[in-house]
């Protein structure tokens, strides 16, 4: 569970994200939804502990990721929108990295390495710098990395925006499963379309402010009844 | 100029520069930097001047003080040449910006005179810092006219040239066998041609090494004007064409020598052409393309590892496999106490060995301490501890990593890595110092004391001046505070203890107490520095 509440951020004179307040449940896949450059990914970031919040509380199963940081993290994978990390490692090194960081036994590593990357067809290019991987096969090593990990809630940013379909597919099933399995997942998207087919319940934010928090149907009907919510919805399916 | 050299050139300027100045806090440590350098300077410089001014009294009767000229030109020439060597594989090959200027329609030897811009920076600058004041300093000793001067400021553009272009040479020349090589295992192809160069260096020196009877006998004969100058430009010829356009400055021979030398700078640089248009494109087209072997599960499973030592074996993998550096700091490794050693006795084995055994007590001592600080100092890798991560620094923020891991990591990282240029140093001190036991092991106390006094140092400097956001690994060594401010204090911090060494003329045994004593108070005292930042600064404000 993912407990975000009255959270701020600024850049500079810029507000980023103003008020947020969610509460990602378990046992469900929790979409969030906006344009580019709605605070998506800054919102992710506060609660992934990579910035700051400027006010506001957030917590991972109930441990707050300012005052009790290393615990927090501990909870939690994330795949960055821009996976652009660790480029001079190789995967496997990558992937034993991770592993150690979050103590993974090396039989069930092992198991567990082979089964997802051979499932996202990045097995061959283990022994390759992740310099020289495409964006789509960076994504997909993280995502690995997340899956030899396994820990209860996912957070994952923009996962769909580089795969192809095959793999998109494979992505969603894990996520519907996990979710199935009483854990938390977190996804941001900027397409309305993978959304409906994949969410339980969505939030809407736009220019850093949140416009809707739901299930899906609730959404539906808002969309025809609410005016800005009405725009939003041409802004989301267009570019879909 | 070339309008697209022009053109080029004025994009990196401005990729690589621009930005720097806008910080004041920059500038503020840029003017207290250089002014503390300036001292240092000054009191190194003014030793070295010394030197000079006891060389050119001692050689002055036998009328053979260009000999100091030589000399001159030929370090100039090696520090040049290697240095050179390092800068053209960073900056024409391993450079992530290279493959965007590739499909460019320009010249390969536009692409590299534009792409030059840096390494001459540095080589001019090395040449300025060591050829003007010896060169000056030797006209006011030799009482020299106004033509020395032209010539020395005419010289001064074209020495440095001919090293470059022949190191560019090498290195084109070799890389078109390293791309078309299947495995591209880099950072050993890289560590080959170096050592394959430290071999024909070596060989170089030894071969006029093989005889000293035979040696002594040349001297002896030359033993009249200008035979001591032979002897130390056999090496390389240019150095005595050179020595030449200087002391008979203003005849109409030193024209003629100096149009002689400027040939060689002409031809010096159509080899640069021909090189960049025959080699370069072979050796940098698809060279920064994966290994493309399919994995084979070798490696799958492995030992889980504690969280450092995980932390610490994925710093050193990043290193090995970056060749920006690996070859700024694993391959120097093994350069600079190679050049330490050929710089200071020209390979002269048998004369270092008397010299040192002229030295005793705590002289020995500031010597080898001095060889350590130099070896370990010049060694760049915890100078860039944070820095080199570069955008990977923002995977701390969401792993489940305490700062204190990070730091003691990255610590035993850069104390291993610093290993190597110590044990090279100490390997070639064998057969030069002829070391009893004991002395062995006041050197590896000493080396190990000195390697985590200058670790902790760089990394304090690096926590102080990071710099997370660069595009291309090679900018982390370029215009970095870290680097200046972690010179000062290393330096300083020796300097002192230098002086207070050979101001108090102990014994071995008391310098060495007093040695120990003193760096760990240096390195206590840093600890509590990097302790306190630390606590004041959470990591997430090392990415601003
Ligand atoms: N590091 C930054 N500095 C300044 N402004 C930023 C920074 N990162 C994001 N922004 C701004 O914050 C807003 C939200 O960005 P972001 O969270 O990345 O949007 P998205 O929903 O597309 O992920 C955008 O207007 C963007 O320009
Ligand atoms: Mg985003």
């Amino acid at each position: 569970m993912i407990q975000i509440d009255h959270v701020h951020k600024q850049y500079g004179n810029k507000k980023a994200v103003s008020d947020v307040s969610l509460t990602v449940p378990t046992g469900k896949i929790f979409g969030f939804l906006g344009p580019n450059g709605a605070g998506k990914s800054t919102t992710i970031k506060m609660v992934t502990g990579i910035l700051p919040v400027d006010s506001g509380t957030i917590t991972i199963n109930g441990k707050d990721i300012t005052s009790d940081t290393i615990a927090a993290k501990q909870e939690f994978g994330y795949v960055p929108d821009s996976p652009d990390l660790f480029l001079r490692l190789k995967g496997l090194d990558y992937l034993h990295f991770l592993s150690d960081i979050y103590g993974i036994a090396s039989d069930v590593r092992e198991a567990r390495i082979e089964e997802y990357s051979k499932m996202f067809s990045i097995y061959e290019a283990l022994g390759d710098q992740i310099k020289t991987y495409s964006h789509g096969m960076r994504q997909k090593l993280f995502i690995t990395g997340m899956l030899v990990q396994q820990p209860s809630v996912w957070i994952l940013d923009e996962p769909m925006t580089g795969l192809d379909p095959k793999s998109s597919y494979q992505l969603k099933e894990l996520m519907r499963n996990h979710a199935a399995n009483g854990n938390t997942v977190f996804f941001s998207s900027h397409v309305l379309e993978v959304v409906e087919q994949l969410c339980d319940e969505v939030a809407i934010i736009r220019k850093g402010e949140l416009l809707f928090q739901g299930t899906l149907p609730e959404m539906r009907e808002r969309f025809q009844s609410d005016d800005s919510l009405e725009h939003i919805f041409l802004e989301l399916t267009q570019d879909a | 100029m070339h309008k697209p050299i022009r053109s080029l050139i004025r994009i990196q300027l401005k990729m690589q520069y621009a930005n720097a100045f806008q910080k004041p806090s920059v500038v503020i440590g840029l003017v207290f930097g250089i002014i503390g350098l300036l001292f240092l300077a000054m009191v190194f410089g003014g030793y070295m001047l010394q030197i000079i001014d006891v060389m050119y009294s001692l050689l002055e009767p036998s009328g053979n003080t260009d000999a100091i000229l030589g000399t001159l030109f030929l370090m100039n020439f090696f520090l040049i040449f290697i240095l050179s060597l390092m800068l053209i594989m960073n900056t024409f090959y391993f450079t992530e910006d290279i493959t965007s200027f590739l499909h460019l329609p320009v010249h390969s030897y536009q692409l590299l005179i534009a792409k030059s811009l840096n390494p001459l920076i540095y080589v001019y600058l090395l040449t300025a810092a060591m050829y003007l004041p010896v060169t000056i300093f030797y006209g006011t000793l030799s009482g020299a006219g106004f033509m020395y001067y032209v010539y020395v400021l005419l010289l001064f553009f074209l020495i440095p040239t001919i090293p470059y272009a022949l190191a560019a040479a090498v290195v084109m020349f070799a890389m078109q066998f390293v791309n078309k090589g299947k495995n591209k295992d880099r950072s050993k192809v890289i560590g080959g041609i170096i050592g394959f160069v430290l071999i024909i260096l070596l060989n170089v020196v030894l071969r006029l090494q093989q005889d000293p009877e035979q040696i002594a006998q040349v001297i002896a004969d030359n033993a009249e004007k200008g035979g001591l100058l032979q002897m130390a430009t056999l090496y390389y010829p240019p150095a005595s064409l050179m020595s030449h356009i200087l002391t008979t400055a203003g005849s109409w021979q030193s024209l003629f020598y100096f149009v002689i030398v400027l040939l060689l700078a002409i031809a010096a640089g159509l080899l640069f052409f021909a090189a960049a248009q025959k080699f370069y494109m072979k050796g940098a087209l698809g060279l920064n393309t994966g290994s493309g072997k399919v994995f084979n599960g070798k490696g799958l499973g492995r030992k889980p590892k504690s969280v450092i030592s995980a932390y610490r074996a994925k710093e050193i993998q990043t290193i090995f496999r970056t060749p920006t550096f690996f070859l700024q700091c694993v391959a120097g490794a093994f350069v600079m106490p190679a050049l330490l050693v050929v710089i200071f006795f020209m390979g002269d084995f048998a004369s270092a060995t008397t010299m040192i055994e002229g030295i005793s007590g705590s002289m020995l001592f500031v010597v080898i301490l001095f060889a350590n600080v130099f070896s370990v100092g010049l060694n760049p890798i915890s100078i860039v501890s944070f820095s080199k991560d570069g955008q990977s620094w923002e995977a701390h923020l969401f792993l489940p990593l305490t700062m204190r891991q990070i730091v003691i990591a990255k610590l035993q990282a850069a104390f291993l890595i610093n290993l190597l240029p110590l044990t090279v140093l100490f390997v070639i001190a064998i057969p030069v110092i002829q070391m009893n036991l004991w002395e062995a092991l006041i050197w590896v106390v000493i080396a190990l004391l000195v390697n985590s006094a200058v670790t902790v140092v760089g990394m304090v400097s690096d926590l102080l001046y990071p710099k997370l956001g660069w595009t291309e690994e090679t900018e982390l060594f370029q215009n970095r505070l870290a680097t200046l401010m972690s010179i000062i204090i290393t330096a300083s911090a020796f300097v002192f203890l230098f002086a207070l060494l050979l101001i108090l003329q102990m014994s071995m045994i008391f310098s060495f107490i007093v040695t120990v004593v003193w760096i760990s108070v240096v390195i206590v005292l840093l600890t509590y520095i990097v302790s306190r930042l630390l606590k004041t600064a959470d990591r997430t404000s090392l990415s601003r």
